[in-house]
Parts: structure tokens; C-alpha cells; sequence
């Protein structure tokens, strides 16, 4: 997992005065953000990655699924000026099987990430709140899912249930959630301790009205931030499999699918099939972690004007 | 005819598995050195022996069951295979040659008196063992044919001593009925012969066809079959008591991993040179590759697709791969074998009035682009499969059988277009049902769509790029097809349960072996044993009992087949084997054409 427990420092920022008009939160976040150059740049990549991958198979004229078509090309041809990332060992265009390929694993990604941090939330914030024995229950159910190791829990589920594209979404979403909902039960835990709970349940407000009111607000710095790691752990996850011959089946496929055919064509000498993909994916989850770096800092309420 | 260069039939990935199996041409080493070293085989992707039994249905009938595991150590009444040849090898068979008499109505057997690991003789009874539930429940056997051969035209049987006596109805063919049906023979010994551990029963002994005989091999058969669905039993006594080739299992487990000793009682000629012999089990190509980089495989293959040079000729192997070259030599050659995927006509198929139709079958032939699958895909390594029989088909069992179908998606297009199907949304929909020359064919209503699945065995890039390419030239002409993979004994099945698809591929076609003679009685007969998707033309039919029970050329039904698409024909990839440098013989090492795994024949 790419989450990490220690906290990010950062500078403090400074942040101007404005008087009678205060300056909106909305601002001051994106302010805080952009102070962050590193995040900035990676969010400029992230976009324009994003952008190509869901952009260019579909407006560039290409063939980037039809097998029958590979068969006028020729297969594994080294980078050219018709193939500027040459072709690979399905005789696909290498650079549009990038493209075609990071759509799918985004989109999984992004969808898989989704899941996770749902179902995180949900499960940490109902068990931080709650607590007690229903806590106890639900963390000790935790601990005992997390004693699995992820990529065996992973694979075995593949096996056992097919690897269409919707289930390896439902797969990784939900074996991803662990560490999220312990996350997230930390932080309604506290929240309800807090004088503004306590206030709130003396006055009669359900628990339902607390936890939407109050500790689903506060606990949004966390949450965001835990959300844009996950989507990179789900994309990761989705590569693994991919890599391990678990992936989007062919012709469609993903980049740690990608990666696998590589791989094996990187013992010939074809290093186009390998080592572009490779940065181009590398520098999307070192991106996604910075970007989250950066959101816990703008969602930081310290760091905010009063 | 020259029968002695024809052949048989099994199931076998062919691409792959097939160019594992690297039989040699009998070279006996002299002396008697004790044997030494190991010889480490990889399986092919998914297909892992898991049938022990050699009394077995369609869905075990498999080159990795038969000739890959069972063969080691329960060899067949009459031997087929060695080296670069199908040829019956009456050395290594343990009947000596048949005998006809009566006008060929009669065949009388002489046994040569080999003998099983536990000391019985291999004679008459063990053969009648074999017959006896064959009589008794045949249809539990996948060789078996309705109306053909053994046991169908068997009157009577008998056997004594060490000779078997077989009466049929009416004159057979005596090289048909040696090449398909003697052939399928394992003689098995008297302690197979129970219906629970410590029961002895009478299938064995009993008189061919008696009620009593039939009940009592019924009652083994669900027993033997049981033990054998139990892959834990495999080195058991029982099993191992049995065996009368030159290896003896010592360990198997549920994976398929195999590990074989050389049998110290084998009769045969040829003993075991090596002291161990190892199969491994595998699920992907690229696992194997790793395996054999790492020199951890004697006896290995290379998907073509990691291949940088092609193949020079058909037959023929191309420069080895690189990683490989130091340690291994590539080898390749041509398989007694046509590759090709069944078509469900099942009424279970819910699009069976769809393939019910010549001309939509022939538009999903015409769409497949064989030459160009072979060249871009199997790296050349490969051969166009248009008929039942397989390449190199000698002129003297078969004339030249023309594609009929060439590759060309306009026509496949036009054979749809001009049946009265219109696409809409890039799927063909009939337009004009009805039953004339130019609509849509019987059982076809208005609005009834292409919409067809496949499935294909997992594994093999180069099967996923075959049949990629097939889909979308499919897709291009309008018949859209949802796409599955299972693993080889998975899809075996699946093809054999005729429900779940339209179009379904092992990957390796039909091996002519254990029944040599590629006269299609198996394949596409109403009770053919083989004939998994419910094929039935009276006018094929015909022309295989011309062949059968006659003695026509196979070109009649071979080209009729070829025209009427009782299956869709596939490319023949006969893959790249490795083998181990250090490895050894005699003569040379040459591609059994029937995929026969023979290691007493290999030395270091």
C-alpha cells in the first residue's frame, strides 16, 4: 500500500488577511495546494495523461484492438516514424496501446479506488461512532482480513469468480478497504468526543444527524486523502494482476498487462514494450501521491486563515 | 492403400503440447548400464494429465492423458509411433500381428507374453478384460462409434491362454479395424478387475457379452472410474500393479506434477535409460519459459509469439530464441492432426438454427485468415488446415482436397447480405425470414441476430492472438461474438457438454490417435464418440462407411467435409519444442507426429 502513516510536513503557509471579506476556504485550499509545486506539476501530468488516455484512441486514427488488422504491420518493430514507440509482440501500435490501455486501468482504477474508499468510510466511520462491542466486532474483523495477504485474497478471488472487467473492479474494491475504514474509524472516534458532538447528542441530535453533520465533515481531510491514495493502490493492484496473466483479457488491455508481454519481449532487445510504458506508469502513481500529499495539506484546517 | 503410414486419433493441444512429446526412433542402446539421470518434461498450459484409467470418456481423451501418461505405463495391444513416424511398431506392441481368416470375418490375436509390474501375464483374458467393457458399456468409452467396429459388428469373443479370437458380422476392412479399433486396445490385468478394494469381481473372466459379464464390468467400470476421478490414487497398488510399460508412477499430485521410475520388469524391447523421469505442470506458456531459461525443463516449448525469426519452411525450425540457443535446440515437424473448432448444432444451442445454415458456417470459414494467422501469429511454424485430414496426407489414402473457402471478408459479408440479414448496429439481423433461396434458412424469425459466443483453452498468447483476429474479422462482417477462456481439460468438457456456445477450441484439433485412419466415423457420425457438437448428415455418413466399411479413398468424404463445415478449420500450429543439448540418442531426435512421449529412449 502506498498510504503511509507518517504525516506529511509541510511549511506552514501564509495566508493573507483580507479584512471584511475574508478570503473563501474554497481559495485559501487551492492556495495551499498550489503551493505545493511538486503537486502542481503532477496534477499538470495527471491530466494530461488522463486526457490521452481517454481522449486519443478514440479520436486518433489507429487500430489499437483489432488483431486481424496486425497482420498487414509488422510485429515487435523497433520505434519508427510511422510507430513512434514502435509496434508490440500483438503487432499493436505501442504508443496507442499506451494510451488504450491507461484508460482501461485508470478507469478501473478510478472506479476500484471508489469502492474502496465507500466502503471505507462507511465501515470506519459506523464503527468509530458507534463504538463499543460493534466496534470491537468490526475491527476485529478487520484485523483478520488484513492477516490475509492482499494479493492472495486477490488472486484467489479471481480464480475462484472469473476476471470479467466488472469484477475486477468489485474485486479490488472490495479487498482494498482495510486500511481506509481503520483510517477513518480513528477519526470518528475522536470527533464524537469532541465538545460539538457531546453538545449535539445532549440536544438530541440521532447519530445519523451527527456523524453527516459533524464527523463526515471533519473527517474530510482524511478521506480525501486517503481516497487519492487508493485509487493509486487500486491501479497498482490492477497492474499486479495484470502482470500476473489475471488482467483485462485480450484484445483489450491494461498497462500491467502491457507490462507482462514486455517483459518477456524486453529478453529480444524490444525495450519499447517495456521502458516508456514503465515511466509513463511509474509517474502516474508517484503523481496520484503527491497530489494526496498536497490535498491533505489544502484540507488541513491549521493551515487555514481564521 | 498403404495402411501401414495411417493412423489415429486423440485429442491434443497440438500447438503445444505436441512438440513436447519428442519420440525417438527406437535406438537401443547397447550394454546394460544401470539408468541414470533425470529428464524433466513440461505439460502443456492446462493440460495436465488427470485420468489414469485408460478405459476413459471424451472428456479425458486427451494427447497429455493418453500419450503423454497413461501410454508410460500401460501400453496398448498394438503400438503406433515412434520417432518421426505413425507407423504401427510391432516391437513394441504386445500382440503379435493379427490374423484374418473367414473372409476377414474372424481376427485372431496371439499375446507375446509380456507381463504386468505384479507378475500376471499379459494375455487373452487381460484383452478380454478390455473387451468385455467395452460390450458391456461402451459409451463410457470415447473411441466408441455406434455401428462401428468393436464392439458394434463383434458377434462374439473369446479368449484362452494367449489367444483372443474376435468374430464379426460381416467383413471388415483389416487395416481399418487393426488402425481403429485394435488399437484402442490396453489389455488390463486381473487385479483392475473389483468393484471395491477388497471385491473381486468377473469382467475379466467372463463369457463376451453374457448379462452376467456385462452386469460385472458395468459394476468395475463405475468403480475403476471412480478410483481414477481421485488423482491421490494414482501410485496406489492397484494402479501401479497394472502397469506393463517401461515407467512406473511413483508420485503425482493434484496439479499434474508427475514423477515416473523406470519399470525393472518391463518386457518390451527398449528399457529405460534414465532413472527418473519428471513431468511438470503449467499454466501459462510464459511460466514454462521461465522455467526453461532458468534450465530447469529438458523437454520444453517456446510460444511462437516470443520467437524473433520465423520458420523457414513449413515443417521446418527457424533460428531458436535467443535466451534459449546456448542450452537448447528448437525443433518443430508435422503432426498426424487437423486443427479445428467444433460447432454446437445442439438444439441446446439456442443459435443452433444459425449454424444449422451451410452458408452461414461458410461465411464464418471464409472470414478466417489462416495463412495470415500462420505467418504473423505462429511465426510460420504452422500449417491451413481445410479438411479432416491432416497435412502431408499420404496420395495413397487421400487425393488433394482444395481450400474451398478462401480467405475474403467481402464474400464472407456477401454469403450473409445475399440470405437476407441486414447489420444493424454492426450486428446482422435477418430481414427476410423464410426458407428460399435467398432468406435468412428455417427456424430464422424476423430480427434474429449474430450474436454468437466462443470459448478457447487459456494460456497460449499465440491462441489469444488466433483467435482474436478470428473474432474481429467476425465482427467485421457482422457476426459479433462474446468471448471466453477456461483452461484446457475445462474447455475439453465444455466443448463435450454441447451447451454455452457456438464455437469452441481446445486449441489443438483432433490428433488421429488411438484410432489411426482418419475416416471420420468419430468425429462426425451421429453416434461418433468424439462428435461433440451434434453434427448428423446422412450424406457424410455415407461416405464414411464407403471408407469404413468399404475401401474408398478418403478424398469423397474428405472433400465433403471440407465443403459442408461440420467443423470450422482451424490453422494447424505445430509449435517449437526444446530440448536440452545434453540430452541424447542414437539417431537423432525428431517430432512424434502423434504426440507420444517415449523417455526410455532418451539418454544423457
Amino acid at each position: 500500500m502506498t498510504l503511509t502513516s507518517d504525516p506529511v510536513i509541510s511549511e506552514p503557509v501564509v495566508v493573507q488577511q483580507s479584512g471584511d471579506n475574508p478570503t473563501p476556504v474554497w481559495r485559501q485550499r487551492m492556495r495551499i495546494f498550489a503551493h505545493n509545486k511538486l503537486a502542481v506539476v503532477s496534477l499538470v501530468y495527471l491530466v494530461l495523461i488522463t486526457a490521452a488516455c481517454y481522449i486519443v484512441p478514440h479520436v486518433v486514427p489507429g487500430n489499437q484492438t483489432n488483431q486481424a488488422l496486425t497482420f498487414g504491420t509488422t510485429w515487435n518493430a523497433r520505434p519508427s516514424i510511422h510507430h513512434w514507440l514502435g509496434t508490440e509482440s500483438s503487432g499493436f501500435d505501442e504508443l496507442g496501446r499506451i494510451f488504450y490501455g491507461g484508460e482501461y486501468s485508470m478507469t478501473l482504477g478510478f472506479l476500484a479506488g471508489f469502492i474502496t474508499i465507500v466502503v471505507g468510510t462507511i465501515y470506519g466511520m459506523v464503527a468509530g461512532f458507534i463504538g463499543g462491542i460493534t466496534d470491537t466486532v468490526m475491527m476485529r474483523i478487520i484485523d483478520a482480513m488484513l492477516s490475509i495477504p492482499f494479493y492472495f485474497l486477490l488472486i484467489t478471488l479471481i480464480t475462484i469468480f472469473g476476471r470479467s472487467t466488472p469484477f475486477l473492479i468489485i474485486v479490488v474494491g472490495v479487498t482494498g478497504w482495510f486500511g481506509n475504514a481503520r483510517i477513518i474509524r480513528g477519526d470518528a472516534l475522536l470527533i464524537r468526543k469532541l465538545e460539538y458532538s457531546q453538545a449535539a447528542t445532549s440536544m438530541g441530535a440521532s447519530k445519523w444527524h451527527i456523524i453527516r453533520r459533524h464527523v463526515f465533515p471533519n473527517s474530510i481531510s482524511n478521506i480525501v486523502t486517503v481516497a487519492t491514495f487508493s485509487v493509486a493502490d487500486a491501479i497498482l493492484a490492477l497492474s499486479a494482476l495484470g502482470f500476473l496473466g489475471l488482467g483485462i483479457r485480450a484484445p483489450q488491455t491494461d498497462w500491467g498487462t502491457m507490462l507482462q508481454y514486455g517483459a518477456a519481449q524486453l529478453q529480444n532487445g524490444y525495450w519499447w514494450e517495456v521502458y516508456p510504458l514503465g515511466a509513463i506508469f511509474i509517474l502516474v502513481i508517484v503523481s496520484i501521491n503527491y497530489i494526496g500529499d498536497a490535498l491533505r495539506d489544502a484540507f488541513e484546517v491549521r493551515l487555514l486563515e481564521r | 492403400m498403404q495402411l501401414g503410414r495411417k493412423l489415429r486419433l486423440a485429442i491434443t493441444i497440438g500447438a503445444v503440447a505436441s512438440s513436447l512429446s519428442v519420440g525417438l526412433i527406437a535406438p537401443t542402446i547397447s550394454g546394460a548400464a544401470a539408468p541414470s539421470g533425470t529428464i524433466t518434461f513440461a505439460e502443456g498450459p492446462g493440460a495436465n494429465p488427470n485420468y489414469i484409467f485408460p478405459y476413459m470418456g471424451c472428456q479425458f481423451f486427451s494427447v497429455d492423458n493418453i500419450n503423454q501418461f497413461q501410454t508410460m505405463m500401460y501400453r496398448p495391444l498394438y503400438w503406433f509411433g515412434l520417432g518421426g513416424s505413425s507407423a504401427e511398431v510391432p516391437k513394441l506392441s504386445a500382440g503379435n500381428p493379427p490374423a484374418y481368416s473367414h473372409g476377414n470375418k474372424t481376427i485372431t490375436v496371439k499375446m507375446k507374453g509380456w507381463k504386468f509390474a505384479d507378475g500376471q501375464v499379459v494375455n487373452a483374458e487381460s484383452v478380454m478384460f478390455f473387451l468385455n467393457m467395452y460390450k458391456a458399456d461402451p459409451t463410457a468409452y470415447c473411441g466408441y462409434n455406434g455401428g462401428y467396429g468393436i464392439p458394434d459388428q463383434v458377434t462374439s469373443a473369446h479368449g484362452s491362454g494367449n489367444t483372443v479370437v474376435i468374430n464379426f458380422k460381416t467383413s471388415v476392412n483389416p487395416g481399418w479395424i487393426l488402425y481403429n479399433y485394435l488399437s484402442e486396445i490396453t489389455p488390463m490385468p486381473n487385479t483392475w478387475d473389483r468393484t471395491a478394494s477388497s471385491a473381486h469381481a468377473t469382467c475379466a473372466t467372463g463369457h463376451y457379452g453374457a448379462k452376467s459379464t456385462d452386469a460385472a464390468c458395468k459394476a468395475v467400470e463405475t468403480y475403476l472410474d471412480a478410483q481414477s476421478s481421485k488423482t491421490s490414487t494414482y501410485t496406489n497398488a492397484m494402479w501401479q500393479s497394472g502397469v506393463d510399460g517401461p515407467w512406473k508412477l511413483t508420485a503425482f499430485d493434484s496439479l499434474g506434477n508427475a514423477t515416473f521410475h523406470p519399470n525393472t520388469k518391463y518386457s518390451g524391447p527398449q528399457k529405460a535409460q534414465v532413472s527418473v523421469v519428471k513431468e511438470v505442470a503449467f499454466t501459462s506458456t510464459q511460466a514454462e519459459e521461465n522455467q526453461l531459461q532458468a534450465g530447469a525443463i529438458d523437454l520444453g516449448f517456446v510460444d511462437p509469439t516470443i520467437l524473433t525469426a520465423p520458420a523457414p519452411s513449413p515443417g521446418k525450425a527457424g533460428p531458436n530464441w535467443g535466451q534459449l540457443a546456448s542450452r537448447y535446440n528448437i525443433t518443430t515437424g508435422s503432426l498426424w492432426n487437423f486443427n479445428y473448432a467444433p460447432f454446437n448444432f445442439s438444439t441446446n444451442d439456442p443459435k443452433f438454427a444459425a449454424i444449422n445454415q451451410l452458408y452461414i458456417r461458410q461465411a464464418l470459414q471464409t472470414a478466417v485468415d489462416q495463412q495470415g494467422i500462420i505467418t504473423n501469429v505462429d511465426k510460420g511454424y504452422g500449417f491451413p488446415i481445410y479438411s479432416p485430414l491432416p497435412p502431408n496426407t499420404p496420395s495413397s489414402v487421400s487425393g488433394a482436397v482444395p481450400n474451398p473457402y478462401p480467405f475474403s471478408i467481402a464474400n464472407a459479408k456477401a454469403l450473409l447480405t445475399s440470405h437476407g440479414w441486414t447489420e444493424t448496429g454492426g450486428v446482422m439481423a435477418c430481414t427476410s425470414p423464410g426458407t428460399g433461396a435467398t432468406q435468412c434458412g428455417a427456424d430464422i424469425a424476423q430480427g434474429y441476430t449474430l450474436n454468437f459466443k466462443i470459448v478457447w483453452a487459456s494460456g497460449s498468447p499465440a491462441l489469444d492472438d488466433t483467435f482474436n483476429a478470428e473474432v474481429a474479422n467476425w465482427n467485421s462482417i457482422g457476426i459479433k461474438f462474446a468471448t471466453s477462456e477456461d483452461t484446457f481439460n475445462n474447455v475439453i468438457a465444455d466443448c463435450n457438454s454441447a451447451a454455452g456456445y457456438e464455437i469452441c477450441s481446445w486449441g489443438g484439433g483432433w490428433t488421429y490417435a488411438p484410432d489411426y485412419y482418419p475416416s471420420g466415423e468419430t468425429l462426425f457420425t451421429p453416434k461418433g464418440g468424439f462428435n461433440v457438437g451434434s453434427y448428423n448428415s446422412t450424406a457424410m455418413t455415407t461416405l464414411i462407411n464407403g471408407t469404413t466399411f468399404g475401401t474408398a479413398k478418403l478424398t469423397a468424404f474428405a472433400s465433403y467435409a471440407a465443403k459442408n463445415l461440420p467443423v470450422l478449420y482451424q490453422p494447424q500450429a505445430n509449435g517449437a519444442g526444446e530440448i536440452i543439448k545434453t540430452l541424447k540418442s542414437t539417431i537423432g531426435m525428431t517430432p512424434n507426429p502423434l504426440g507420444n512421449f517415449m523417455p526410455e529412449y532418451f539418454h544423457y
